[in-house]
């Protein structure tokens, strides 16, 4: 509803002939913080991995980004016993994607890019992979002494059931239809936390950290619980995509944390006030999560 | 709340009703008209020349007076009227009606009387100020759109929102710190366009009062201030039609007898075309879209005798915006939101010394939105709305208490339904139907005030209002735990069943010392609850925004309000001028935590964090009242905080619309017969706001096909507040060429200006980095360059 506010806003302030200027703006330096992303999952080994970085002043940024290169990082595996979570399972450390002998050549042009040589606080093993129904503890340790920990739960997986699609309308020039996709999945009964990402392409499961989905929506069951749902994107697709969907299903805590970066994605309007970020990590601000992935292929034909 | 404090006013009004002089005494009470359309007169004074003694007329122009038996002579007046003087042997009770005729039509020329004009110094009322429909049709305008809510914010402690904004900020209160009120009906959102012009037709608008201090006893449920609009009543005496035709809205009035002299009904409309204006712009796709508003006001009145008359008032107004998505016509959105009211008054005249008033009025503000999408199976279809809505009761007597006590008491009642949300619709093959829980509250409130002239000098008015609240059933409570989902725990209540009670006194009090004919001394103290809170995260008012009540985890707001001021008035009474400095602490004000979802949440009360404000300040006001020369200048030196433990680390910071220095200045000058100048000039200090001091690369990707890293930015934030927008000012002109009137046509042209100077005003701030330069640049987005515009204002007769 904020959204559709803010468009009506939007519209009246372009008919009611808004104008801007640059300004100078003067603000003391920030503090800065670390910034941790790390994500696990028991199905895809290139969305295993944390990211390690530093916030960046606002107002005089070095727009490379920095990366922390020389953290330890540990994840370790643990169990339920009774109402206890207990990490005493097999602990594998992340190694920082520089140290990696026989990177792929992906990889190294990912850090070939000198917009992004400081772009290197990735953390991976190739070796690990996560379970479902498993409880994971996070440790990040930096020379310094800071310390940052956290712990996560990779769920049971919940599979998709169907997916459809719709072709419509006339062809564009290039010959392709507008297709409505809408996929389906029987919820359970307890709360379920969901997130969706999807990457159009061929590339299969090739998705090289979330950040490369196309979209990604976080939901949850508040509403619609034990139920068979259906989710369907507004926006089409066209014939002759690939569609390849991540439905994930997260922690309370990390569907809170996405939950508020989501706003906070969309809080830059002039209305919004600041949204603080709930993170389920101490010692820096950002997450640990365990995805129960589930992965499915798409190709649109009329 | 301490409700013992109530027996000390008990104590006070005891005896001063038994200390009242026993001399033989008699009653002169009436009502004073327009004489040309039998409008009541609000606040025409009436007085004894020989004692130099008076009275003013109420809302609805009656007056009563007591006097010794004795010859007299009574001087009747108002502003813009010819004074009329009658000699009285006064024998007995008396009732006398009085019709004033208007200065400007019976002279042909301009001779203002002046002898109300004094009424701000000797009158115990203080941070009270009211301005006419007319005069609100004067001023410069944006677009050719008078309107009532940007007039008052000229108006010394009152800020406005900002660019164009009809949101109004008043002694460091909140927008839902006003009660708003039309015809005694709250309008719980008095804007349309999303805060660019208000709710009221300035046609069907007779008289705009604010207080912002002071209050008198009879009000209450606000803790800053009260904005009553009064409608017109309608011409008893002819038809007439009344229209104005501007850029982006035009109005139309009609109005006239019902029985001549005897009552008059009047019915008014607006609308804006703004979307027709537009539509001439927009691709053929997007020509389905658009967005207007309109208002529909509706008023009757009729005296049935001297002693009874009517009232019967009404008003609808709506704002709707359609969507149809220009790529996929399956995709509409369309969304209304509106408020509308209906009263009933019944005015009736129990004596001479008692006159009484009992309203019954509904109001309801609500918010409706559809969304549809997509087709068969595909199809997504949303209905949701919320709102709230009202019945009140009042019943309001004033009563004269031998020479030197006017008595007001009564009691208001109202019931509130809170609607947060109903949804229903269809998404695929999943069916959507779900309701937060409606609630329900009783409000109640009995008012006892006297208005105690002491002496020739101290005239106290002391008033108690003793307020009470209750939240009731049907109800479902739910528990949630700390992550925010239902732990399956519930609680219910039954119809009326009590979830949460409040009560307490609000003692009122104001006195003025008279230091001379001119000039006075004024004090105030006002205590007020406020049971009814704004459920906004964002810096604007929008029309999803809920009203929620206090309930068990929601505490009532609270406002202390002490005020002082110094009043005089300068060459018999033409000037007047005030200085008033006011102190005002507010408690259990809230907050949502950062990124609450207000819609649709049924742990809504957990995300309340609750807090206190703080705000004082100094007003200084000089106006000019009569001569070809009038208007007014005002200074608000003030400082505004809000302090929240869970927010900014507990520290202090300034409330959003803090304004350290706030000046209006505004000028009318009759050039000529025909012409009339007006100017206005406002400065202000800039809006406080948040701007975030880091941001943390995040969601980091990698694109296989371009061979480029991802992430995106997300902003991070320290203090609140702690930035200061540019100082806003802008200057405006208006020229106003009446036509010379023939008995059946008047009609005048306003030709506006706005932002002579063309300055660039901040409407909001934003950031982009500049790669190449490795700099962040800031811009400001203002709204309006210099804007002409005109209107065109008709009277039929």
């Amino acid at each position: 509803m904020k959204r559709v506010q803010y468009i009506i806003l939007g519209l009246i302030s372009s008919i009611l002939l808004s104008c801007e200027k640059e300004i100078d703006v003067s603000r003391p330096g920030s503090k800065e913080q670390l910034i941790v992303e790390a994500s696990i999952n028991q199905l895809v080994s290139n969305l295993n991995y944390v990211y390690v970085t530093k916030s960046l002043d606002y107002f005089k940024p070095d727009l490379t980004v920095g990366g922390v290169k020389d953290a330890n990082v540990i994840i370790t595996e643990g169990r339920i016993s009774g109402t206890d979570t207990i990490y005493d399972g097999p602990a594998t450390q992340f190694f920082n994607i520089y140290g990696i002998p026989g990177a792929d050549s992906i990889i190294l042009n990912f850090f070939n890019n000198p917009l992004i040589d400081n772009l290197a606080g990735i953390y991976v093993n190739p070796a690990f992979t996560g379970k479902e129904s498993t409880p994971y503890a996070l440790e990040v340790s930096l020379p310094d002494g800071r310390l940052v920990t956290g712990k996560t739960f990779i769920p049971k997986v919940i599979r998709l059931d169907t997916i459809k699609y719709e072709v419509r309308g006339e062809p564009d020039d290039s010959g392709r239809y507008d297709a409505f996709v809408n996929f389906y999945w029987q919820d359970p009964p307890e709360r379920n936390n969901y997130r969706l990402a999807f990457i159009k392409g061929s590339f299969g499961n090739l998705l090289l950290g979330w950040g490369a989905a196309e979209n990604f929506r976080t939901l949850d069951d508040e509403f619609l619980n034990d139920q068979y749902r259906s989710y369907s994107f507004f926006r089409p697709f066209k014939t002759t995509d690939t569609l390849n969907l991540y439905f994930s299903q997260i922690g309370r805590k990390e569907f809170l944390f996405w939950q508020s970066y989501s706003r906070a994605n969309n809080s830059g309007n002039p209305f919004s006030t600041p949204v603080i970020l709930k993170s389920n990590i101490t010692g820096a601000i950002g997450t640990f999560a365990g995805y129960a992935v589930d992965y499915r292929r798409v190709i649109l034909t009329k | 709340m301490h409700p013992s404090r109530s027996l000390y006013f008990l104590i006070y009004f005891l005896s001063a009703c038994l200390f009242t002089n026993a001399q033989q005494r008699f009653a002169i009470s009436g009502f004073v008209k327009d004489s040309a359309n039998g409008e009541s007169l609000i606040g025409a004074t009436i007085m004894v020349k020989e004692t130099k003694t008076g009275t003013s007329t109420n809302e609805y122009g009656f007056f009563a007076l007591n006097i010794a038996e004795g010859q007299y002579t009574l001087v009747v007046s108002y502003i813009g009227f010819r004074t009329k003087e009658i000699k009285l042997n006064l024998k007995g009770n008396t009732k006398i009606n009085f019709s004033l005729s208007d200065a400007v039509l019976e002279t042909k020329e301009v001779v203002i009387t002046s002898d109300r004009t004094d009424r701000n110094v000797k009158s115990t009322e203080m941070s009270r100020l009211e301005i006419t429909g007319d005069k609100i049709k004067e001023l410069p305008v944006i677009m050719g759109e008078p309107d009532v809510l940007k007039a008052i914010t000229l108006l010394p402690g009152i800020k406005s929102g900002g660019e164009a904004s009809t949101g109004f900020y008043v002694r460091g209160g909140g927008p839902d710190q006003n009660l708003v009120l039309m015809d005694e009906g709250v309008i719980y959102n008095p804007s349309h366009l999303l805060g660019f012009l208000s709710v009221f037709n300035t046609d069907a608008i007779r008289n705009v009062e604010i207080i912002k201090g002071g209050m008198p006893a009879q009000y209450g449920g606000r803790l800053s201030s009260i904005l009553n609009v009064s409608m017109k009543e309608g011409n008893n005496q002819k038809y007439q039609v009344i229209g104005g035709v501007g850029l982006i809205a035009s109005r139309l009035s009609f109005e006239g007898p019902i029985k001549k002299g005897k009552g008059s009904f009047i019915v008014s409309g607006r609308r804006t075309y703004i979307d027709a204006i537009v539509r001439p712009f927009l691709a053929d796709s997007l020509s389905s879209n658009g967005y207007y508003f309109y208002d529909f006001n509706a008023k009757a009145n009729y005296v049935f005798s001297d002693k009874d008359r009517i009232f019967i008032s009404g008003y609808i107004g709506r704002d709707i915006f359609t969507f149809t998505s220009p790529r996929n016509t399956d995709f509409k959105v369309s969304i209304g939101w509106g408020n509308a009211m209906a009263s009933f008054r019944w005015n009736h005249v129990f004596s001479n010394k008692i006159f009484s008033n009992l309203s019954v009025v509904y109001n309801k503000y609500d918010l409706t939105n559809k969304f549809e999408f997509g087709q068969n199976d595909f199809k997504v279809e949303f209905n949701a709305s919320s709102g709230i809505s009202d019945w009140n009761v009042k019943y309001d007597f004033q009563h004269m208490v031998g020479a030197k006590h006017k008595l007001r008491y009564g009691a208001h009642y109202t019931y509130h339904t809170f609607q947060p949300g109903i949804a229903n619709g269809q998404a695929g093959t999943t069916n959507i139907s779900e309701k937060i829980a409606n609630q329900y509250a009783h409000e109640g409130a009995i008012y006892l005030q006297d208005e105690w002239q002491i002496n020739n000098r101290l005239t106290v008015n002391a008033g108690l209002r003793y307020v009470g609240f209750n939240m009731v059933g049907p109800y479902t409570q739910y528990a949630f735990n700390d992550e925010n989902i239902r732990t399956g725990i519930e609680k219910e209540w039954k119809a009326n069943a009590s979830i949460a009670f409040y009560q307490g006194a609000e003692p009122r009090i104001a006195a003025t010392y008279l230091l001379n004919s001119e000039s006075s001394i004024k004090a105030s103290f006002t205590q007020t609850y406020q049971f009814l809170h704004l459920a906004t995260t964002s810096g604007a008012a929008f029309p999803a925004d809920l009203w929620i009540p206090s309930s068990g985890k929601v505490k009532p707001q609270l406002a202390y309000q002490a005020a002082i001021g110094y009043f005089r008035n300068f060459k018999n009474n033409e000037y007047e001028s005030s200085v008033e400095a006011y102190y005002k602490p507010m408690y259990n004000q809230i907050e949502f935590k950062p990124g609450t979802r207000l819609f649709f949440n049924q742990n809504l009360e957990s995300s309340v964090i609750p807090g206190q404000g703080l705000s004082y300040g100094v007003e200084f006001f000089l106006k000019k009242k009569f001569g070809k020369t009038t208007g007014w200048i005002g200074y608000t030196w003030s400082r505004t905080t809000r302090q929240f433990d869970e927010l900014n680390n507990g520290d202090p910071f300034f409330y959003r619309y803090d304004r350290t220095h706030d000046i209006s200045f505004v000028l009318t000058q009759e050039l000529s017969k025909k012409w009339t100048m007006n100017f206005v000039f406002v400065f202000g200090t800039g809006n406080a706001v948040t701007l975030p001091t880091s941001r943390m690369p995040f969601r980091i990707g990698f694109n296989t096909q371009t061979g480029e890293p991802i992430f995106e930015f997300i902003d991070l934030y320290d203090k609140i507040n702690d930035y200061r927008l540019p100082a806003y000012h802008r200057a405006d002109i208006a020229f106003t060429y009446t036509h010379k009137k023939t008995k059946r046509w008047e009609s005048a042209w306003n030709f506006s200006i706005y932002n002579v100077y063309n300055r660039a005003n901040p409407f909001f701030i934003y950031f982009l980095p500049d790669i190449e330069k490795q700099e962040v640049k800031a811009y400001m987005v203002y709204l309006f360059p210099i804007l002409p515009s005109v209107a065109w204002n008709f009277k039929f007769l």
